[in-house]
């Protein structure tokens, strides 16, 4: 199998051309959104907090929410690329079933949406990552880069899942419920703004399914907490297995639902 | 005989428990234009999408080009051009672009598409729309969009279903005189409608089928011959007294049907039998004298109307 693969690389470059309407506002968002956050968060919030003398195991507030919000744009990202789009492809506008009239197999149309959400999860990856920098969020360069690689490799896990529930269903009440009692609540209780630890003890399991999670406190143990740093395999490991178990179960769904 | 480029045998496909198509055969010889014909429900598009290497049959043979779609999809499908009955355009893409996006998808050279899509853009009388967005096209405008990207892969078997429902008279002529042409140049045609005239018009030779079977099969002469009289006169009495005249008319002509509007009386001399109506003392509100059509052999074989 060829990851990309002429059809895949064809797929992506539909999606890039419809998206390239909207990349002005999607741009300014990336742009805005982590702006006005992190002034929010780090230097109110932040300075609240640091002002106190309190540390979160030793680093400032800044430094220790820039991770959880550069990997929670890349999830939320796409998210809302990979919900929506994928129900509205097969329900609504049907770009699924055009594609699916030419050669392009089932598994060719699941990676080319993936990796063009991931795509553009990246870009506002990217941009926040540079953003978090101009504030001073970052403890090292390698910082950083780490928080990228685990955002891709989140981008990928957490993608695949909601693409896979968005080929499955029929209804977008449940994309609804999904993002309001799945998403929400990942991006809110991950460790993301207030450490995990924090959370009443029988919470905390939620966080350690959670792929955020995983991006995001591996990105502090290898940036600032080495004694946690064993964590890090396990994410990898972990993010991959969700990545290969949800990309396998996608191709069937695309493939029943586009064979039906 | 050269071999059928399909060829379907006991052609079954179910949809959990209700059977959509039920074990249909037909071939189709390439070059040739094959006509499908039947009312809503009958297992048309069904029958396209398994054809397009689409969708799978639940059991039968299928041979698309010498080869099982099941096996080979990809392989087929590269050399099908698929008009669906609803238009799939990307609404996100310029009308040029979606030409462009979709020839891409079979692997043509980007040079190639870019030259191929001038060729359509005309073909589908869009030149001067080819950066508009989908959303502003008409309705007959997309169809003829979609028609035309069908196109893009030069297929060597044209699946239309549906082809010109939403094009004004105009654009179906000029969509028929087009297609025409393309089965000179050797495209073998596949196409579904619900329109008589089209069916007449376009296919050398169709299958009329209802409730997923095949009721027959022939070409459109042979068809009518076979199952209709040479003239239809059709005479309205008003709804509520169409009843009443029927039976008044009992033993006219070769055949009679009661639709809920109007009586058609089957007869070798049309003309003939509106002098007997009156002559029994009946005085229709209209009537007229036709020839033969599909409609009525689709009225002998169903005891339904084609078109609702
Ligand atoms: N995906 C599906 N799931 C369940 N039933 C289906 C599905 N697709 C079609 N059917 C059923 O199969 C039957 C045949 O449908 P089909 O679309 O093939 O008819 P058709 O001849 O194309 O009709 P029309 O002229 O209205 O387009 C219908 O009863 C329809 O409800
Ligand atoms: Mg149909």
């Amino acid at each position: 199998m060829n990851i990309l693969s002429f059809g895949t690389r064809a797929v992506i470059a539909h999606k890039l051309r419809a998206s390239k309407d909207y990349l002005g506002t999607v741009f300014a968002e990336t742009f805005l959104s982590p702006v006005a956050y992190l002034f929010a968060l780090g230097v109110g919030l932040g300075s609240l907090i640091d002002a106190n003398g309190q540390t979160i195991n030793g680093i400032g507030y800044l430094q220790f929410v820039a991770p959880a919000l550069v990997c929670s744009t890349a999830m939320l990202t796409v998210a809302g690329e990979l919900m929506w789009p994928i129900l509205g492809g097969f329900r609504w506008n049907k770009i699924f079933e055009a594609m699916f009239a030419t050669p392009i197999s089932p598994a060719e149309i699941v990676r080319g949406t993936l990796f063009f959400a991931s795509i553009r999860g990246m870009a506002a990856t990217v941009v926040y990552t540079v953003v978090v920098w101009a504030f001073g969020g970052w403890v090292s360069f390698e910082s950083a880069l780490w928080c990228i690689f685990f955002s891709l490799l989140l981008a990928l896990s957490f993608g695949i899942c909601c693409l896979c529930l968005s080929a499955k269903v029929e209804q977008d009440s449940i994309l609804t419920l999904f993002y309001r009692f799945i998403v929400m609540p990942l991006f809110l209780f991950s460790g993301t703004f207030f450490s995990l630890d924090t959370l009443p003890i029988y919470l905390q399991p939620i966080g350690w399914l959670s792929p955020l999670w995983h991006a995001t406190q591996s990105t502090r143990a290898l940036s600032y907490w080495p004694e946690q740093a064993w964590l890090a395999p396990i994410s990898i490991i972990y993010l991959l297995l969700i990545f290969t178990v949800f990309y396998l179960a996608s191709v069937r769904i695309f493939t029943r639902r586009l064979t039906k | 005989m050269p071999n059928p480029v399909i060829s379907a045998k006991s052609l079954v496909k179910k949809f959990k428990d209700f059977e959509a198509v039920k074990g249909i055969d037909f071939e189709v010889e390439p070059g040739e234009s094959f006509g499908l014909l039947g009312p809503n429900g009958a297992g048309k598009s069904t029958t396209m999408r398994m054809i397009g290497a689409v969708s799978n049959r639940t059991s039968g043979d299928l041979e698309i080009l010498g080869m099982d779609p099941s096996v080979d999809g990809p392989k087929i499908r590269a050399q099908l051009g698929v008009v669906p009955q609803a238009d799939n355009l990307d609404q996100e893409l310029k009308v040029w672009e979606n030409l462009y996006v979709y020839g891409r998808y079979f692997g043509i050279d980007k040079k190639i598409v870019k030259d191929r899509l001038e060729g359509l853009l005309d073909f589908a009388q869009l030149k001067d729309k080819r950066n508009e967005k989908i959303d502003d096209l008409s309705g007959g405008m997309k169809r003829r969009l979609t028609i035309a990207r069908g196109l893009m892969n030069e297929p060597k078997i044209f699946l239309l279903d549906e082809p010109t429902t939403g094009l004004d008279p105009q654009a179906r002529h000029i969509l028929w005189d087009r297609l025409f042409r393309l089965r000179e140049q050797g495209t073998t045609l596949v196409l579904t409608t619900h329109y008589m005239d089209e069916a007449e018009q376009l296919a050398d030779r169709l299958i009329v089928v209802d409730k997923g079977q095949i009721m027959a099969e022939g070409s459109p002469a042979a068809l009518i011959r076979q199952y209709s009289s040479r003239e239809v006169a059709e005479v309205r009495f008003g709804s509520d007294s169409n009843r009443s005249a029927a039976d008044a008319l009992s033993g006219v002509g070769d055949r009679i049907e009661v639709l809920p509007d109007r009586i058609l009386i089957y007869a070798n001399n049309g003309e003939e039998i509106l002098s007997e109506v009156h002559r029994r003392g009946l005085v229709p509100i209209t009537s007229l004298v036709r020839r033969s059509s599909l409609e009525d052999v689709f009225l002998k074989l169903t005891g339904r109307s084609l078109i609702d």
